[in-house]
């Protein structure tokens, strides 16, 4: 039999100190395919054990406290996957000497075979084949495990060049959404501003009826202009990076209410109960959220009645509900679901409206974690809420002035760390 | 009382000057980039006669212009405090956060405007 090219995992070492002991083993391997190394000295079969080597052959003779020492140490140094197989050649007859050696060598991931003299070729021969067909697994394992830990460092370089991708890909969106926002709608803003100074400036010498097409033309712009705005803030509030901080909702709310005209002219009729509490959310995207609300409630009031709008929070199971309640004409039930839709309006043509800012809403809600909804009975106006996560274990640190600042966003993973830095930053 | 317009889209200047027009008879300067912006406030390039081009009282500032945007030329002015009184309000084509979080945090800048001018800005602004 010739050598299989896994010669070199094959390679046997030999330790067989008396006589011609280790020729003869070494003769009848090859005889039978397979290469063995005579090791002369201890220091070889370490030197071996080092190497790739496919199982040891030893005689009981070849013990000593110094070749003990050497098999410890190889059978420690060996890798997860080895498990080098030792064929222990013993003394035989009726003193047990080789039984008892190869009881001092057992242990874990060891495996010793016994083999006790008078031994005939064909049963070494065939001792070894079969420890070497068990070394072979050994070495599948061991390529499996490669090519494992070469899967595990591309899908992890893999990830990271993805990683950087989407953060690209956020960033591109960014710069988008920021051209979109004024190149996209300069012109609408044109188109409504000429109709307009057109109707003033030489509205006298229009005839009735191209007055009203440009009314229209002008409308035709806002709307187009309310559009494009929506969508961007829906595709921000699907898309954007949300940092998660502790918000004050009485000061969220005087911010929204200053930042939007057709809110601060509504101001008298909307009654905050506060204090509202404190939320974990990212603050633009409340801000839009609850400017959305508040807008809907404004503006689905019929003309004929005053709008009062109340805004409350309270305790809903782990969340903090904020509820904005209005008296306008409400909505069907039938309704409730459609409208969290994309361009999906319940109210009649006679309100202005995009049809996405419920959507904006609902998809911002749930991106920190909370949920919206509606509850209301048609005629008696309807009340949208908002669940969100309480900041209820927000640290806070009384400032001199009397008023109190939350540390910032005091997600649990941070929280040791924070408090380690704040004891440093006294010494 | 000048006022300086420092607008790059036609329409927009346009607008912003016909809205003041309605309320003011008062002198209107517009430069049509960042860059010339800083040259009309330092006087320099082809703004050096103060008599043709007088040191403006109000400056209207579009954030977005091409090369040296707003920003750039807020930064100009927070490094070269002019001499003399100078109340400006930042105009935008959009009521972006980013822009209006970025003026928040400049002290120099009095209003933040959104475009069209409305009346209400014009009071404002000749207050």
């Amino acid at each position: 039999m010739m050598s299989s090219p896994q010669a070199k995992g094959d390679l046997v070492l030999v330790r067989a100190p008396i006589g011609a002991d280790a020729a003869n083993i070494e003769s009848v391997l090859r005889r039978g395919g397979v290469a063995a190394r005579i090791c002369k000295f201890d220091a070889d079969i370490r030197d071996g054990l080092g190497g790739e080597c496919g199982a040891v052959v030893l005689t009981e003779e070849a013990f000593s406290p110094v070749l003990t020492n050497v098999l410890s140490a190889g059978f420690a140094a060996q890798p997860p996957w080895s498990d080098i197989p030792i064929v222990l050649i013993g003394g035989g007859g009726m003193s047990n000497s080789g039984a008892a050696v190869a009881n001092r060598l057992r242990g874990p991931h060891r495996t010793i075979t016994l083999l006790e003299r008078p031994l005939r070729a064909a049963t070494l021969m065939a001792t070894i084949l079969t420890v070497l067909s068990a070394r072979r697994r050994q070495y599948e394992i061991r390529a499996l495990l490669t090519e494992r830990d070469a899967i595990l460092s591309s899908l992890e370089s893999r990830v990271a060049e993805r990683t950087a991708d989407l953060q690209r890909m956020v960033e591109e969106m960014e710069a988008f959404s920021y051209s979109v926002s004024h190149d996209l709608r300069s012109p609408l803003r044109s188109l409504d501003g000429y109709s307009r100074a057109l109707l003033e400036d030489y509205g006298d010498d229009l005839p009735e009826g191209a007055k009203v097409y440009l009314d229209k033309i002008a409308r035709a712009a806002r709307r187009m202009d309310s559009l494009t705005q929506d969508v961007l803030a829906y595709t921000r509030a699907a898309r954007c990076e949300m940092e998660i901080t502790a918000v004050d909702l009485d000061a969220l709310f005087a911010e929204v209410i200053e930042q939007y005209p057709a809110l601060v002219a509504s101001v008298d009729r909307i009654s905050i109960q506060k204090p509202l509490g404190w939320v974990m959310g990212h603050s633009p995207s409340l801000i839009q959220c609850f400017s959305n609300l508040l807008g809907n409630a404004v503006k689905f009031v019929p003309e004929t009645r005053i709008p009062e709008i109340e805004v409350f929070s309270e305790a809903s199971g782990r969340f903090l509900r904020v509820n904005v309640k209005d008296n306008g004409d409400g909505i069907d039930p039938k309704h409730h679901a459609r409208i969290f839709g994309m361009f999906e309006r319940a109210a009649k043509k006679q309100f202005a409206g995009t049809g996405i800012g419920l959507a904006i809403v609902k998809k911002a809600a749930e991106r920190m974690g909370g949920a919206v909804g509606v509850i209301s009975t048609p005629g008696l106006g309807s009340q949208f809420w908002i669940d969100l996560i309480p900041a209820v274990e927000m640290a806070v640190v009384p400032m001199a002035n009397g008023c109190a600042l939350p540390f910032e966003a005091p997600s649990a993973a941070d929280c040791s760390e924070i408090a380690f830095s704040k004891i440093r930053d006294r010494s | 009382m000048t006022i300086l317009i420092a607008e790059d889209d036609e329409d927009d200047f346009f607008f912003t000057a016909r809205e003041l027009g309605k309320a003011t008879q008062t002198a209107l300067m517009h430069v049509e980039s960042g860059r010339a912006a800083i040259d009309y406030l330092a006087g320099q390039g082809e703004f050096t006669d103060r008599v043709a081009f007088p040191f403006p009282d109000v400056m209207l500032l579009d954030l977005k212009m091409d090369d040296i945007d707003g920003h750039a030329v807020l930064a100009w002015i927070r490094e070269n405090p002019p001499e003399r009184p100078l109340r400006i309000f930042a105009l935008t084509g959009s009521g972006e956060m980013r822009d209006r979080e970025r003026v928040k945090g400049s002290e120099v800048v009095e209003g933040y405007f959104v475009k069209p001018l409305t009346a209400e800005n014009v009071a404002a602004i000749l207050k």
